[in-house]
């Protein structure tokens, strides 16, 4: 089918299998993009460093492209320094976090030797954060977007001004959606267990949106994230959140 | 696993980090 770039974390359990596919597949390593994210759990100088090795022994790797911490709960700084030295030892080719919003970035930025090269975040058609993608430039930091479907809420296969532009390309919403947020310089990782639209996911790179259809877009943000995670109770349920 | 082909893409895209990695700008979340 095609898919090369691969997101996985310590939390979705999914490390082991994407190792095994990937082995089993018989393509070399280096034609892989994985990704994979420490746990709150695991956060501490020493800790991270033991749980970079157990992420490349699951992923059967003895590198890991992209390496994020996935929230920003704990202490995410000794975490950093670790993320530093490990990128320096060659361990991990690049480092990033996720869920940062823009004040915690600076924050990390600002008092690290190595600014973090991605920010995932939520990004999607109803919390598009507009601008975001130029704010972490600035940093030198590229946007990922996780929820870039917005998990299916609101109607949003069935919203209409998505419909009508697709029909102009012959493309589906979820299509027009992912071509929206390449054409902002993000990155995306829609998700499916359907084989018929993971082929339909990837099947984004002979069309462009015009810069109608980008305004239109624009006009469907309710500024409602499917995750608040700038509010005490998002704190509050992470950091209990065990596994 | 049939989610990975022989055949990449040739025209997929790719955005450039600030180390000079560059990254396929569709990548697959396995959530």
């Amino acid at each position: 089918m095609g898919y090369r770039h691969f997101d996985t974390a310590q939390a979705y359990f999914n490390e082991e299998a994407v190792g095994q596919a990937i082995k089993e597949s018989g393509i070399p390593r280096e034609e892989f993009f994985i990704t994979t994210k420490i746990w709150n759990s695991d956060h501490g100088y020493e800790e991270a460093k033991k749980a970079c090795e157990e992420s490349l022994r699951k992923l059967q790797t003895d590198y890991i492209d992209l390496y994020l911490i996935h929230q920003n709960i704990g202490d995410v700084f000794a975490t950093w320094r670790a993320f530093e030295e490990l990128y320096k030892e060659g361990k991990v080719k690049a480092i990033g976090v996720s869920n940062f919003t823009k004040d915690r970035f600076v924050n990390l930025a600002l008092h690290s030797e190595i600014t973090p090269m991605v920010n995932q975040i939520e990004v999607n058609p109803f919390y598009q954060q507009e601008g975001v993608e130029d704010f972490f430039e600035k940093y030198g930091a590229k946007v990922e977007a996780w929820g870039p479907l917005a998990e299916g809420r609101d109607g949003i296969f069935q919203n209409e001004t998505l419909k009508a532009i697709g029909d102009q390309y012959g493309k589906s919403v979820a299509q027009v959606i992912l071509r929206w947020l390449i054409q902002r310089g993000i990155i995306v990782f829609p998700k499916s267990s359907a084989e018929g639209r993971m082929k339909e996911n990837i099947d984004l790179f002979d069309f462009k949106l015009s810069n109608g259809d980008m305004e239109k877009i624009k006009t469907l943000d309710k500024n409602e994230p499917i995750a608040d995670i700038a509010t005490p109770q998002f704190v509050e349920m992470i950091s209990n959140y065990r596994f | 696993m049939f989610l990975i082909s022989k055949i990449w893409d040739d025209k997929m895209e790719y955005v450039k980090l600030s180390n000079d990695v560059e990254v396929p700008q569709l990548g697959f979340g396995v959530f």
